[in-house]
């Protein structure tokens, strides 16, 4: 079973030969690969949701994590902590903005739920302990609170604050 | 003359305008198939309207949608001066609104500086991608957040209290914090449909407790109430039983 590789095809059309094995932690192709029964090595699998670049990305993040023992699967109860980002991982995602929505939603896509947490973590880590003008100007948000409304938000928060 | 000098005001206190560089959104969609998707269905990059600071009246409306930039405006005035009663309108490509001086000087008038700002971000690229997020990712990258953290969040924008006060994150971290034993508890499911996560999250354990008795007190009189009305029918049948009997019974005696 091992070494036997199947087609991904890009939305551009470019095909990538992927590793069964890495292929699958795409919890959607490992669907498509064992309900449709589509094991032969002719097939190839159309992705029209994601360009060439991104399934690169993807590609390149899923066969660097291809040994990860599978992530449990109830997690809810873990400690969530944004800083247990791998330093490959950092490196992988020092991209601009769009590319990491937008592999945030192929991850999504593609049901690969140790991608989706990473790049997540990654958006959250933008947004925390910054004041709320920092992270509208990280993101180009407007605020769309008239004063009066942001005044009573502020104050029903004062509660929140104190402990 | 006025007018002239407001211009050379805004152009000089606006460092950052000179370095933005236009892009063009078309290519910029065709690189990200995905958020294309999400995008090209609300086709509207970002609208906006109101009323310009007192004691001026006019009324401004802007528009980004994917090809350009509509400014539309209406002098309110209560005297006829020549010239300044008709609307204007400026529509400009993203292009050629960076270097329209005219359009972010009527930008500036009613909606204030950081409007301008706002809008030459976008055309230079700067989309405001978070919004698009299906609320699901949303609220888990708001999960990976310190809830100490959340009230400052929520200031940023209505989305962004939206998600910060959204019950399914509010149960993920209830989850975190109390563990998924109590999931088990059929009042604890009543009282999260009546109160919502984010109440329960903030109530004590005592007051928790004594909800909890409550709703199994009500489970218990509402089991009661049901009962006793299965008694109560039975109750009557029997009795209805006894007067027809003893009804014919008469009738019988009298024959």
């Amino acid at each position: 079973m091992a070494g036997h590789k199947i087609k991904l095809q890009s939305s551009d059309g470019d095909t990538f030969d992927v590793e069964v094995e890495i292929a699958k932690q795409s919890a959607t192709i490992k669907t498509m690969l064992e309900d449709l029964g589509m094991d032969e090595e002719e097939d190839v699998i159309p992705l029209p949701n994601v360009n060439s670049a991104i399934l690169k990305k993807v590609i390149q993040w899923a066969t660097h994590h291809k040994d990860d023992p599978p992530p449990p699967e109830d997690d809810e109860n873990r400690e969530k902590n944004t800083n247990d980002i791998s330093s490959w991982d950092q490196d992988f995602l020092k991209v601009d903005q769009g590319t990491l929505f937008e592999l945030i939603l192929a991850a999504n896509y593609l049901d690969i739920k140790g991608l989706l947490d990473v790049t997540c973590k990654t958006v959250a880590n933008m947004i925390k302990g910054k004041t709320p003008e920092e992270i509208r100007r990280t993101f180009n948000i407007k605020n769309d609170f008239t004063p009066q409304e942001e005044e009573q938000i502020k104050k029903e928060n004062e509660w929140c604050e104190e402990k | 003359m006025a007018n002239n000098k407001m211009i050379m005001n805004l152009d000089n206190d606006d460092d950052n305008f000179n370095s933005k560089k236009s892009f063009n959104i078309h290519e910029y969609l065709k690189e990200h198939p995905l958020l294309a998707g999400i995008i090209v269905k609300n086709e509207i990059l970002f609208e906006c309207h109101g009323e310009a600071p007192s004691p001026s009246k006019d009324y401004g409306q802007i528009e980004i949608n994917l090809d350009q930039i509509i400014i539309r405006w209406w002098k309110i005035t209560l005297r006829n001066i020549e010239g300044s009663i008709y609307p204007g309108q400026i529509k400009d490509s993203y292009e050629d609104f960076l270097y329209n001086k005219i359009a972010h000087h009527e930008i500036n008038r009613i909606f204030g500086k950081k409007i301008v700002n706002y809008c030459l971000n976008i055309v230079s690229g700067q989309i405001d991608l978070f919004k698009y997020l299906p609320l699901n990712i949303q609220i888990k990258i708001f999960s990976f957040i310190n809830i100490d953290d959340i009230p400052q969040i929520s200031l940023v924008s209505k989305l962004f209290r939206l998600i910060s006060r959204h019950n399914d994150l509010w149960k993920i971290f209830y989850i975190r914090q109390h563990g998924k034993k109590i999931l088990k508890n059929k009042y604890f499911i009543n009282l999260v449909q009546i109160r919502g996560w984010r109440y329960l999250f903030f109530t004590n354990k005592l007051k928790l407790q004594m909800e909890l008795r409550r709703q199994a007190l009500l489970d218990v009189y509402q089991e009661k109430q049901h009962s006793l009305d299965l008694i109560n029918k039975q109750e009557h049948r029997q009795q209805f039983l006894l007067n027809s009997s003893s009804i014919l019974n008469q009738e019988e005696q009298q024959q």
